[in-house]
């Protein structure tokens, strides 16, 4: 029988199959043309196919030769940083740079139980204006500084 | 000969302007800054900085950011030395001997070989550039489509053959860059690929938030998940130039460091990393008393540390001459160029002679300026290491933010930024390296186009790749690396490489 010896392996594999699952879908029904005049979905088709087989070849591997165990996934730090990032996105266009970034290093100080709240804010308040002095004024980077009213 | 100075003249009659001698000693310094600090290694500092540079004048923004990589490999290896924390990768085994130096109370004395070493290092590749720059860009200018995208394979390939990990998973990563960058409207047709209907993609990945992504959320994302590395009290620092003896003792290894470092720097997929490796492995086995290493040997700071700067210099030779980058640093260089409205390519010696030259001409600039200024201020950085990381944190990701949304003003690249920075920690957690694929990325539309010019030319006839002799000769050079990286005693050996 066949017996799992690379979990790690196995489902390294068949993430390869699914993104190329997903580039045949979005692939579609573009025109493909022939090796002379190569229509656009030539190379993507030609590129997702070696993929499917990479995959299917080290999904097989895992099988054959032993390897890693699969590795724990840190969610509660992939959650705190993704709910920063996208705070971010949301806020940048409406509260601009300063408010936005005070907020994030609070909320940051705040994941930290000792922290006090006033040198947090006080700290939270220089980042802000740290930021602001270099990007938008010294670097002159376009990015909205106050919020839109 | 006359040429050589005449071009020598012209880029340091750039890089001694005012001007650009204030960004290169911004870059130096902020580069140290921020590679001194722990878990930031100089790919995620080039990125989070890259935006720094956009309202610069192209030549400054260049000068600034490889003065910013000089930097950050510099700091980096500062923290290696002081508190045996590498804070990228290239200096990992200047942490073995550094430290040890360090413990006994020759810090500033490890610190010293290691600036020294380093700038004999810079000034020698500086040489190299010069002299290899030309003929290269030269023979690259003659190149067809066909030989382009020989040339291409074959830098993929040494890819392959120089990361770490499976071939097979190295591969994935090649064709799944190669993918992704293919999104967005085919040039040729005008139709839409695999945009999932997203508007903001008919333009295509950008490239700042898959690097800043890959390289920098991830890299925190791993961070937040180690227990806190304190440091505690540091090394006294005394001393920091190293008596005569210690010069004697450490020159052939910085010697043998440089030469290391300059040949693979080059190579795709080189660069510092595997210079400074290689190095300590050489010394190691030149060595008459072996067993000195990892007790504290001023060679095994000497040669990696000579070997990272000099692999660092010559990796800008296939950047500049030929377009192609050989590491993440150098694809972020080349990202930075497009967004100057440069485009990367054999034609930037001869069409844009200034910022090529003076660009060779301030890197020197740096490396004097890294021995000068760095050595005193090294009480500064160390202070800079006792920076918890819950403070870094926030910082590091409101720059990384900061950095995406600034390209191009748009929030929903930094939202691509958290997915690509998801994915580059599942792809750590299943043990792919993100290198390949962000190279094969920015080389992506490039093999396409040639691809497909080569094949419109020749009718559909892909002999052309081996009838073309330079295009043959660059394919079968590709076919024996790839042979050598299968063979299974060279992966032991380049595994054990990796491992020491």
């Amino acid at each position: 029988m066949f017996r799992l010896r690379s979990p790690r392996d196995l489902v390294a594999g068949l993430c390869a199959l699914l993104l190329a699952g997903v580039a045949f879908w979005q692939i579609g029904d573009l025109r493909v043309g022939t090796l002379f005049r190569m229509g656009p979905a030539y190379i993507p088709l030609v590129l997702a196919s070696i993929i499917a087989v990479l995959g299917a070849l080290l999904a097989g591997s895992a099988f054959v030769a032993d390897g890693a165990r699969l590795e724990r996934w840190g969610w509660r730090s992939i959650a705190i940083v993704g709910a920063a990032i996208l705070f971010f996105a949301v806020a940048i266009e409406s509260l601009g740079l300063f408010i936005t970034t005070a907020v994030l290093t609070l909320a940051a100080a705040f994941a930290e139980p000792h922290n006090k709240f006033a040198s947090s804010l006080i700290f939270a308040l220089a980042a802000a204006a740290f930021v602001v002095v270099v990007f938008p004024v010294a670097l002159r980077v376009g990015i909205p500084v106050w919020p839109r009213l | 000969m006359s040429g050589l100075v005449d071009h020598l003249w012209l880029g340091f009659s750039v890089a001694l302007t005012l001007q650009n001698l204030a960004f290169c000693l911004a870059g130096v310094l902020l580069g140290t800054l921020i590679g001194v600090l722990p878990g930031i290694g100089p790919v995620a500092t080039v990125a989070m900085l890259l935006p720094a540079t956009f309202g610069l004048p192209p030549i400054g923004a260049l000068i600034m950011l490889a003065g910013i990589y000089y930097g950050a490999q510099y700091g980096g290896s500062t923290a290696a030395i002081l508190v045996n924390l590498p804070g990228e990768s290239s200096s990992v085994v200047t942490c073995i001997d550094g430290y040890q130096m360090a413990r006994k109370g020759q810090a500033g004395k490890a610190l010293g070989i290691a600036a020294i070493g380093s700038f004999f290092a810079g000034c020698v590749s500086t040489v190299v550039i010069v002299l290899l720059g030309p003929p290269l860009g030269l023979l690259a200018q003659k190149f067809g489509p066909a030989e382009y995208f020989s040339l291409m394979v074959l830098g993929l390939i040494c890819l392959i053959a120089m990361s770490s990990g499976s071939i097979v998973k190295s591969l994935i990563m090649i064709f799944v860059g190669l993918l992704l960058g293919l999104i967005g409207t085919d040039v040729t047709s005008g139709a839409l690929r695999m945009t999932f209907g997203i508007p903001r993609l008919s333009d295509g990945i950008d490239f700042v938030p898959l690097a800043l992504g890959l390289f920098g959320i991830s890299e925190l994302l791993r961070n937040l998940e180690q227990p806190e590395l304190r440091v505690r009290g540091t090394a006294r620092i005394s001393g920091l130039l190293p008596t005569r003896a210690d010069l004697r003792q450490a020159f052939p290894a910085i010697l043998r460091g440089t030469g290391i470092g300059s040949l693979l720097g080059a190579l795709p997929g080189g660069g510092a990393v595997l210079s400074s490796f290689a190095a300590y492995m050489i010394e190691k086995r030149v060595a008459k008393d072996p067993s000195r290493f990892g007790q504290g040997a001023i060679e095994g700071v000497a040669a990696p540390e000579s070997a990272n700067n000099a692999g660092a210099q010559a990796s800008f030779i296939p950047m500049l001459t030929l377009g192609i980058p050989p590491n993440p640093v150098m694809a972020l260089m080349i990202g930075a160029m497009t967004i100057q409205g440069i485009a990367p390519g054999p034609q930037i010696m001869t069409q844009q002679p200034k910022l090529f030259w003076g660009m060779i001409a301030s890197m020197w600039i740096g490396n004097l300026m890294l021995l000068v200024i760095n050595l005193p201020l090294v009480g500064l950085w160390v202070r800079l290491l006792a920076v918890p990381y819950r403070v870094l944190f926030p910082a590091i990701l409101i720059l990384c933010c900061i950095g995406v949304y600034s390209v191009n003003g748009s929030a929903l690249e930094v939202a691509f930024m958290m997915l690509f920075g998801v994915i580059g920690y599942g792809l750590y957690k299943l043990g792919f390296d993100p290198t390949p694929l962000l190279l094969a990325f920015v080389l992506s539309p490039l093999i396409e186009e040639n691809l497909r010019r080569a094949m419109l030319i020749s009718h559909g006839d892909p002999v052309v790749f081996v009838s073309e002799p330079l295009s043959a000769g660059l394919l079968v050079v590709a076919a024996v690396v790839l042979v050598l990286a299968a063979m299974p005693s060279i992966r032991r050996a380049r595994d054990e490489t990796f491992k020491e």
